[in-house]
């Protein structure tokens, strides 16, 4: 379903993103093994757009997350908001900055501080950004909160008074609080039951019909960003393997990798006996800065090619391909016989 | 491992040399002049003038240091101000016994106080976890020198059951020797076992409520097993950790017990010491008393790798 | 998905099974009337989401609730044997050998401190009279079995050194140790990765076809319910509202409460980017409720009937049961039905 086009002007651009960390030392303190969380990703979000990022364990979605609202910096590459590279943003700007972008985290309960009633929480950026005397800040707190379904006597209660899912809201709260251009959400439904998920996520698709909000949302449920998202990105490995619309990725997914994915997510039917596509499961960290494409080793189409180079993302921006496959005619059964599984 | 052991040892040099010179600089500004003290209150500024050279206390600081810090290395640790025994002579010879009574005082912590926790921990919140509970905190507010005294008027001078004061060298009579150790060490041990109990309690308490304790439980393995093989190997990193810390205590603790039951250890020999303005001696407990504290606590450390095998990668 | 051919007799029965807890110092129902059969090469699923019950289902089961601040009424029986009337000596004697149970963070429940032959080998040595290295030698068959590769080498390390994957597979070794006749599994796939996600249900199912096992599978996600289980038992606020066999539970739900987690599932076939959601809470443990518990979030209530009377299950026997008043009348959208916004 196509909703209203998003502007084509980027809030937030990433290019060519890389990021590591060190995973080990020797006696004299240098460096001898390094984790390759960004090994090299670009990626742009427009306003009033939905980007989903969908990736498992040791994709790399929430390194990017973080580099995105410059939480860390990257190692290379860069990230830019409206034209303006953050890296060239001295402290005072750079905080003045982080009001257009925001963050709501995967668990309400660890995100928003126990000890602080929700009010007070929706209202500190208010607080530490703006000068307001506290009735202003109170009224827009109140604002907030009846806008994302809460009642103005909640105000005065603490977290642990309240369910998964309307602390959640709370969360989005705060996120509004500062009238951001673009908010981060890190798996914002994985922690809530399945029979509210669909509230909070009515809530941000509302939120960003009214104000034009850019999302971006990072998940590693496929069926959810289906419905959520307007464009897709898939990432394994700390790279972006394709993108594309919903429809083109669940209908004519290209990489070998996003079908793998698509083949091992369950169906709600128990009339229908799932055809697994058999890849080998492997925990898809890097350690190395290995050669060649990292999903080589589990990939039923590997070829010579495909070790020796990192296939380049290939395509326009709302439609791309990292795989040296492409150009030759998709195969459909696997080429050789997969490996064991080491999951 | 032997790489982690090397720079342990190796870290441990440095650390030594900065104590031992704050002491030689403390020293110095410490009102109290050695050299008055030796030469005695009838001495003349001329015989002063002269001890003060003997001691060799009227040369530059930095060189004194610089001396002293060569003598270290090869072992000679400068002689006592006082009797002019060599320094290392003297507590070679005090030192074992505030040794014993070290050890014997954390062996008794040990032994009443773990089963003591982990039996509190068993049931959290009832009456054996809330008597342990009270008793260590009592104990951890009585010093040590107050029971001392209550042991020594009960079981020495009321009732003649144990030797108040004195000490027997193990190697002359075994049995004496423990009767003569028995209420220092008991004294001694009054709050370390506190301690230990509380940290025990805590840490099993933990341990317990953890998930692999309940997948233990639910492959049937006994409770014994669950908890004396599950629970403890988890529980014990927190618990060696605190044993290492109360090496301190205990040594600071044993000053006054040895005083108390007139024990002629390391804690008799600093505090006569400290009176006497023995420089030389000062330096040299304060020397030994740091390497003692760093190497328990790199055993302690060591022994992590033990405890947690995330360690040794 | 056909069900299996299977024997009349169920391996483990739970019948009004009633659990307290003390909350606050006042006891507290938190598993109210929990009646279900399961029977050998089958998988039942049980579904619920947070204040259903369903951890503290299982647990009571298993005796792994503690003695303490716990009250436990009704039956669970084993074949013969009703594993609520024991003590604990005797259930630990029954725990890993004829029933196990694999949980959700299988990272967080082995032993840190242990390797992973060692915490296969104990369960091994416990139940069955082995030596240390025979033990042994079976714990490694079983990473074999489970698919760990160099299961020799492996066995000698420590859980940190394997993947969320791994240690699934890992504790279902240790759960088919003794070839038990019930695994309860709960959540055992909710943290980790679709891909290995897939792989650990693909073992589960290759291990209940090896050897016959009766699985009691805990989720609350649906799609692997259909994935895995013939018949289903949905719980809300501590009791059953639903069971029935996958098919008519999932296409012609009886309970509202179904009906709207069906609801809740995104569409796979998604052209409406909508899907539903159930307003409201689950009611708190040790809250009064007059009536149908579920009647305050219930699209279908009619007052003066759902907010009077306490449902029951209805039919009493039968394949296909519902707790609620109007389940004869009402005509509920399972997954078949077109989704609207």
């Amino acid at each position: 379903m196509d909703r209203a086009v998003p502007s084509p002007e980027p809030v937030l651009v990433g290019r060519d993103l890389h990021k590591s960390y060190v995973r080990r030392r020797n006696i004299l303190g240098s460096v001898v093994e390094r984790t390759h969380a960004l090994r090299g990703v670009s990626l742009d979000v427009r306003r009033g757009e939905t980007h989903g990022i969908v990736g498992e364990s040791g994709s790399g979605k929430s390194t990017l997350a973080r580099l995105l609202l410059r939480l860390e910096s990257p190692d290379e590459g860069t990230v830019h908001s409206e034209g303006q590279d953050l890296a060239q943003l001295d402290r005072r700007h750079l905080r003045r900055w982080r009001r257009r972008a925001q963050m709501v985290f995967q668990d309400p309960f660890a995100s928003l501080d126990p000890m602080m009633v929700i009010g007070d929480s929706v209202g500190e950026a208010i607080t530490v950004h703006e000068r307001v005397d506290r009735e202003e800040r109170d009224r827009r707190v109140l604002d907030l909160l009846e806008r994302v379904g809460m009642r103005s006597h909640h105000m005065h209660r603490f977290p642990a008074e309240f369910s998964g899912g309307q602390l959640q809201r709370v969360a989005i709260a705060r996120a509004l609080a500062t009238d951001p251009d673009v908010i981060v959400c890190d798996e914002p439904v994985a922690a809530l039951d399945v029979s509210i998920r669909a509230q909070v996520l009515n809530l941000l698709r509302e939120l960003q019909d009214e104000r034009g909000i850019a999302i971006v949302f990072i998940t590693h449920d496929l069926s959810l960003v289906r419905v959520v998202a307007d464009r897709i990105s898939v990432m394994y490995s700390g790279r972006v393997v394709e993108t594309g619309r919903p429809a083109e990725i669940f209908g004519s997914a290209r990489h070998p990798y996003t079908r793998t994915l698509l083949s091992a997510i369950p169906v709600p039917d128990p009339r229908v006996r799932k055809d697994r596509l058999p890849a080998a499961a492997g925990a898809a960290g890097a350690t190395e800065a290995s050669r060649g494409c990292s999903f080589a080793p589990r990939c039923p189409h590997v070829m010579e090619v495909c070790r020796e180079e990192v296939p380049p993302l290939v395509g326009s921006d709302v439609r791309s391909v990292a795989c040296h496959l492409e150009g030759e005619t998709p195969v459909e059964q696997p080429a050789r016989p997969p490996t064991p599984g080491a999951a | 491992m032997v790489a982690l052991v090397g720079r342990r040892l190796l870290a441990m040099v440095p650390t030594l040399l900065i104590v031992s010179l704050v002491v030689f600089f403390l020293l110095d500004l410490t009102p109290g002049d050695p050299a008055r003290i030796l030469a005695g209150e009838t001495a003349t500024p001329e015989q002063v003038l002269d001890t003060r050279a003997r001691l060799g206390l009227d040369r530059p600081l930095l060189d004194r240091y610089g001396d002293y810090v060569g003598g270290v290395f090869t072992g000679d640790l400068g002689d006592s101000f006082f009797s002019n025994r060599p320094v290392l002579d003297e507590i070679g010879r005090a030192f074992p016994i505030t040794a014993s009574l070290a050890l014997a005082a954390l062996g008794l912590a040990v032994l009443v106080a773990v089963p003591a926790g982990l039996l509190a921990a068993l049931r959290p919140g009832g009456p054996l976890d809330r008597l342990v509970s009270a008793v260590s905190a009592f104990a951890l507010a009585v010093p040590p020198f107050v029971i001392g005294v209550l042991f020594v008027v009960f079981f020495a001078v009321e009732n003649s059951l144990l030797p108040a004061v004195g000490y027997v060298p193990f190697a002359d009579d075994p049995g004496e020797w423990a009767r003569h150790l028995v209420l220092p060490a008991i004294a001694l041990a009054v709050a370390p076992a506190a301690e230990l109990a509380r940290q025990t309690r805590g840490a099993l308490a933990d341990a317990l409520s953890r998930d692999y304790v309940r997948a233990a439980q639910a492959k049937g393995l006994p409770r014994r097993i669950v908890v004396l093989k599950h629970a403890a190997k988890n529980a014990a990193i927190p618990v060696v950790t605190v044993l290492g810390l109360q090496i301190g205590r205990v040594i600071g603790g044993a000053v006054v017990v040895e005083q108390v039951f007139a024990l002629p250890g390391f804690g008799t020999l600093a505090i006569q010491a400290v009176k006497n303005s023995d420089y030389p001696m000062i330096q040299g407990i304060v020397l030994v008393s740091g390497l003692t504290v760093i190497l328990v606590n790199l055993a302690v450390d060591l022994s992590y790798a033990y405890f947690n095998p995330k360690v040794r990668t | 998905m056909t069900a299996e051919v299977r024997t009349s007799e169920p391996v483990l029965s739970v019948r009004d099974l009633a659990v307290d807890l003390m909350v606050d110092g006042r006891w507290t129902a938190i598993v109210k009337d929990v009646s279900f059969d399961l029977f050998p090469n089958e998988t039942l699923g049980l579904v619920g989401e947070s204040g259903s019950g369903k951890t503290v289902t299982s647990m009571a089961i298993m005796g792994l609730l503690g003695r303490s601040s716990v009250r436990t009424r009704g039956q669970v029986r084993l074949e013969q044997t009703d594993l609520l009337s024991m003590s604990e000596r005797e259930l630990t004697a029954v725990r890993g050998r004829d029933i196990a149970m694999v949980f959700q963070d299988s990272t967080r429940s082995l032993n840190p401190a242990f390797t992973v032959g060692d915490q296969v080998a104990e369960v091994v040595r416990r139940h069955m009279s082995l030596h240390r290295s025979e033990a042994w030698e079976r714990a490694i068959e079983l990473l074999e079995l489970v698919g760990i590769p160099q299961a020799r080498r492996r066995a000698k390390d420590y859980p940190h050194q394997f993947s969320g994957g791994m240690c699934q597979r890992v504790m279902l070794a240790s759960a088919m140790a003794c070839e038990p006749k019930v695994l309860i599994a709960d959540e055992p796939t909710t943290a980790l990765d679709v891909t290995v996600q897939a792989q650990v249900l693909d073992l589960m199912r290759e291990l209940q076809e090896r050897v016959g096992i009766a699985i009691l599978l805990i989720t609350h996600d649906l799609a692997v319910v259909a994935e895995m289980c013939q018949r289903v038992a949905v719980m809300y606020a501590g009791e059953l509202v639903e069971q029935a066999a996958a098919e008519p539970l999932f296409v012609r739900p009886r309970h509202p409460y179904t009906a709207g987690l069906l609801a809740s599932i995104p569409s796979p076939t998604a052209e409406a980017a909508a899907f539903g959601f159930i307003p409201g809470v689950v009611p708190r443990p040790g809250q009064e409720v007059r009536g149908c518990l579920f009647h305050d979030r219930c699209a279908d209530f009619v007052a003066g009937r759902c907010d009077e009377v306490h449902p029951a299950l209805e039919p009493p026997e039968g394949d296909h049961r519902a707790r609620c008043l109007r389940s004869d009348e009402l005509d509920l959208r399972g997954i078949d039905a077109p989704r609207v916004a």
